[in-house]
This record gives C-alpha cells, sequence and structure tokens, in this order.
C-alpha cells in the first residue's frame, strides 16, 4: 500500500480492496485538487465517482475473501484529467448494470443501484477494458478553467 | 462524519458533518434507525456542513424516508451545496424529498 506523487499533474495510489481504504483516495483527490487549484465542485465530483467505483470493486469483485490491490491513477494534462482504476478481480464490467429508473416514488425506489448512474453523470467518458488479468476502468473529465 | 442531533419542537434534527459516502454511511444509518426507533416521527436532516454525498449516503434517506413513510412520519431535508443538490438531482430526488435551503425553513414545512 503505498501513495505517491510523481509531480503536481500525476498521482498514483495503491489501495487494498477493504471499504475502509476508499478514504486515502478522498484525501488523495483532495490535495490533488488543492496543488491544481481545482474548484470544490469538481473536487467533490471526482470524489463521489471513486467512492461509487471503489465500493463497487470492492463489494462486489472478488471471489476470494484474500487481500488483493487496486491501483489508481490520476493525471491531469491542460484541462483534461484522466484516471484509471485497476483490480485484479474476476471479469466484471460495472457499467454494465442498468441505470435505475429514477422516477419512482420513494416506496417503489429500489435503494441500489444509483451508483453507476451518478459516475455516468459526473465524467464525461467512462469505460472498461478487461487487460490481462486485470479490470481497468478508464475516465476522462473536462476540468473548468482555472479560476472559475 | 460527526453527527449530532437534537429535538426542536417534536421535529429532531440532525446535522451531519463530513462526506455521507461508503465508509460513513452505516454509521449514519446506525443513528437515523436509533433516531426513528427512538419514537421520532418528524426528521430533518441537515447538511449544511457536508461535503459530499455519493449513493451509499443516497440509500440512507432512501431507506430512512421509507421508515418514516411506514410510520405516518415525514423527513424533510435541508443545506445542500451544489454538488450535494447535483447529486440528488442526478438521481432523481429532488422530486421525491423535500429539500429547502435552511433549517428555519424546512421546519417551518413540518
Amino acid at each position: 500500500v503505498e501513495a505517491r506523487t510523481i509531480d503536481s499533474h500525476h498521482l498514483e495510489l495503491r489501495i487494498a480492496n477493504r471499504l475502509e481504504e476508499i478514504g486515502r483516495v478522498h484525501r488523495a483527490v483532495d490535495s490533488l485538487a488543492e496543488r491544481q487549484g481545482l474548484d470544490p465542485g469538481t473536487r467533490r465530483q471526482l470524489n463521489v465517482v471513486f467512492d461509487e467505483l471503489l465500493n463497487n470493486t470492492i463489494s462486489y469483485g472478488y471471489d476470494d475473501d484474500g487481500e488483493h490491490e487496486i491501483a489508481i491513477t490520476i493525471t491531469v494534462s491542460g484541462r483534461r484529467l484522466r484516471a484509471a482504476i485497476s483490480d485484479d478481480g474476476r471479469p466484471f464490467n460495472p457499467l454494465e448494470r442498468a441505470s435505475p429508473d429514477t422516477g419512482l416514488s420513494v416506496e417503489d425506489r429500489p435503494t441500489g443501484g444509483l451508483g453507476v448512474h451518478l459516475v455516468r453523470n459526473l465524467v464525461d467518458r467512462v469505460s472498461y477494458e478487461r487487460r490481462g488479468a486485470n479490470n481497468v476502468v478508464l475516465l476522462e473529465k473536462q476540468l473548468p478553467p482555472a479560476g472559475a | 462524519m460527526q453527527i449530532s442531533g437534537e429535538v426542536k419542537g417534536g421535529i429532531a434534527v440532525v446535522r451531519f458533518e463530513g462526506s455521507l459516502d461508503t465508509k460513513t454511511a452505516a454509521a449514519a444509518q446506525e443513528y437515523l434507525d436509533r433516531t426513528i426507533d427512538g419514537g421520532a416521527a418528524k426528521v430533518l436532516l441537515s447538511f449544511d456542513k457536508v461535503d459530499f454525498v455519493s449513493s451509499a449516503g443516497l440509500r440512507v434517506l432512501l431507506l430512512t424516508a421509507k421508515k418514516l413513510r411506514a410510520r405516518s412520519g415525514g423527513m424533510r431535508v435541508c443545506g445542500l451545496n451544489e454538488s450535494v443538490a447535483e447529486v440528488f438531482a442526478i438521481s432523481g430526488l429532488t422530486t421525491i424529498f423535500k429539500v429547502f435551503p435552511t433549517e428555519e425553513r424546512a421546519l417551518a414545512d413540518f
């Protein structure tokens, strides 16, 4: 388990497949946001997106109870942010989960399934690839102009 | 995440501080369950000091709203920052939860 910042534009973080580890990713996003001068809205959107995707992977992605590593990279280039989340769980495409019916009433509303729906709406592009023994989720998000 | 509560004119006011996400949802659920089991039928959730909310947090709110409806109670929500409001809107919750800008306005609606 390690975190390192290669420069102010690039971040690599490895976490264990435990839910409490997601907090380390939130802290890394917060510190990247500070260095990059990201607005609070963008910083919070990124935190929601990582919370959703990592929760999915850690909760549903493994067939065994062993410890696994999840690698997160975030790169900011110009006003474009790219991120990747890579895990060695069983083949699992989180994007295949159907979007919920957000028009239902409180009584009829299932309490799950909102996570991926949020991810799709909070980034510009999200895609999934199976690379060898790894699941890789790729994210792209256009950042607002600095100081906006 | 810190959670504090008080009763104002028969309404249980629950104030969250921090983020309502995967890590903190269980504690929030436990607190709200205790509040409802303790007899509260009217609950106001204040997000004044909440940074962000993910679907794990929304799930807590949906479950709480369902429990309160089953008891003929009511839930109001207040103090959402723009990001939390965005998450509510994307999830279609702005229309099914009663959302107010301030605690005072929400309390007056019960």
